[in-house]
């Protein structure tokens, strides 16, 4: 039913993504790749993949973005997968019910087998969350790695989406959102998480939170001088290093 | 957004298909034998067939349509597909009582009339009401579909008419039709053609705070399906041109044509009007913007 649930549950599970200390390493789009790809539903396949113009299907990615001011420029990594939001167009514009938000945690999937790959949901999405599989032709989305985080099978610590267990910074967490006491609430609360696009107005559960301004540090080294003036400058060495300039000062 | 040929004829052959039928219902089509009726009736069935079919062609698995019928609740595409159903139903019900009566009901006409506008209205909604395409949604969106379609219907009524008589008594109602529906679209080009979504990639990314925001790395080297699909950028800069283009084609030519003393004149009409149809969905599509390009750097 493409309905949004009439009665959806507190619980909101879902991201909270730290833009301060993503490093933009892709760990989390592979390791999304490799756990859904042999997950339920078909394969996240990938068409002339050693070839020029390659293609696939993957439920994450990550932009980087140059942010700049008159003065500086600073680079913030951006992981972007499913904000499962509370008003979801995707859902409702589906017209085979192929696509749903569950009840009892919010959750936005696909019923791979209903879905006639008409990409109305992928237009609907503001964020390119959905994409659709270029072999199967079904729309490809992120499921919260809804198979891992209730998965009993696995040890306790796996029972939270690929991207998350993977990630080697921690700039990823995953929780209840509609739990104003839960850690993931408590860091959008604390950093000041924001919501992507606002005025879409699909109130997404996925939260992300600032990368700190770095512009104050540039600032603050560029009263140092210039690039070429601090390599002309007399260093400052003891010991070894002052030999070695010594050194290579005599070679010139 | 890609303008893909499954769609564009779908809109535009069903739309002309169900605007005949349209006036089919409110009794003016001219006939001497009931099976020239027939002739009118599989014309316009034929039209609006052949555009539910291109636009099964345009779906990743055909075989699974029917279960497109079952969320008329929410979705718009659910609601068209139903609704076009009725209306092909209603066609049959409306040509079979008047086959067996002799007489036209009218209760039926106007209810074909009123199915054929709403599953006109249902098409353009599909577009219209996603909020992520700033040009499509937009109130005048589904008026657009709605006057293009009725006046493609008038033209191809006229044309019939001509065939059948060789006389011409809906001059003056087709030039109406043609005005209004030529009023209309420009003005859906200057109010929702100039509309901007109000995204950037700042409000995209939430780091507007911080300063300004451009792409400095894409996720992937090569382009994916969202920029496949969302990201059409071919031939916008001919967009001016082919503007043109359709509004000669589907009004200006046809409006001449009709008041020209040429007796064949009337009959090329419906093709060349229908030729500037095709044009006008081309750049429908093609010159719509996603507010996904945001993430790929795109500022509009």
């Amino acid at each position: 039913m493409t309905m949004l649930p009439e009665n959806p549950g507190s619980k909101k599970l879902g991201l909270v993504i730290d833009l301060d200390i993503c490093v933009g390493c892709h760990a989390c789009v592979v390791n999304c790749k490799e756990w859904n790809t042999g997950s339920e539903g078909a394969p996240l396949s990938d068409v002339n993949a050693y070839g020029a113009q390659q293609t696939g299907s993957w439920l994450n990615r990550i932009h980087t973005f140059e942010v700049t001011t008159e003065k500086a420029a600073q680079v913030v990594h951006f992981p972007k997968s499913c904000l499962h939001c509370t008003d979801a167009p995707c859902v409702t514009v589906c017209p085979t019910g192929a696509s749903y938000k569950r009840t009892e945690d919010g959750i936005v999937l696909v019923n791979e087998d209903h879905c006639i790959g008409c990409g109305l949901c992928a237009w609907s999405c503001p964020y390119g969350a959905r994409e659709m599989d270029p072999v199967e032709q079904v729309m490809k989305k992120c499921t919260l790695c809804v198979d891992r985080i209730y998965n009993e099978n696995l040890p306790e610590e796996d029972r939270v989406p690929a991207c998350v267990r993977t990630c080697p910074t921690g700039a990823r967490a995953f929780g209840d959102l509609g739990d104003p006491e839960s850690d993931v609430s408590q860091m959008v609360s604390e950093r000041g998480g924001f919501d992507l696009m606002p005025e879409q107005e699909t109130s997404p559960v996925n939260k992300y939170l600032p990368p700190r301004s770095k512009q104050h540090l540039i600032a603050s080294d560029q009263t140092k001088g210039t690039e070429s003036e601090r390599i002309v400058e007399k260093p400052d060495l003891e010991g070894f290093w002052a030999w070695v300039d010594a050194a290579l000062e005599k070679l010139d | 957004m890609r303008p893909a040929w499954s769609i564009i004829v779908f809109t535009s052959l069903s739309g002309l298909g169900l605007g005949m039928l349209f006036w089919f219902g409110l009794g003016m089509i001219f006939f001497e034998e009931l099976v020239d009726l027939a002739i009118f009736v599989a014309f316009a069935l034929g039209a609006v067939s052949v555009g539910l079919i291109s636009s099964l062609l345009h779906l990743g698995h055909p075989g699974r349509a029917w279960r497109a019928l079952s969320q008329w609740r929410s979705s718009w595409l659910s609601r068209e597909g139903i609704c076009a159903m009725f209306t092909i139903l209603c066609t049959l019900a409306y040509l079979g009582w008047w086959y067996i009566d002799g007489e036209r009901s009218w209760v039926i006409g106007l209810l074909l009339s009123s199915l054929s506008l709403i599953t006109v209205w249902t098409t353009a909604m599909i577009y219209g009401s996603l909020k992520t395409i700033a040009r499509w949604y937009h109130p005048l969106t589904p008026w657009v579909y709605l006057a293009l379609s009725g006046c493609g219907g008038l033209v191809a009524v006229a044309a019939w008419e001509q065939i059948i008589f060789g006389r011409a008594t809906l001059t003056e109602l087709t030039t109406i039709g043609l005005l209004i529906a030529f009023v209309v679209k420009v003005i859906w080009w200057h109010r929702a053609g100039r509309k901007g979504s109000g995204s950037t990639p700042e409000s995209a990314t939430g780091l507007g705070q911080l300063g300004r925001v451009d792409l400095l790395m894409s996720p992937h080297t090569e382009e994916n399906w969202l920029q496949h699909e969302m990201g059409f950028v071919v031939a916008r800069r001919h967009a001016h041109r082919l503007t043109q283009i359709a509004v000669i084609l589907a009004l200006v030519f046809p409006l001449i044509a009709l008041w020209s003393e040429v007796s064949w004149a009337i009959i090329v009409i419906p093709v060349i009007h229908f030729a500037g149809i095709l044009v006008e969905r081309w750049l429908f599509f093609a010159e719509a913007k996603h507010v996904v390009t945001m993430f790929y750097g795109d500022r509009h």
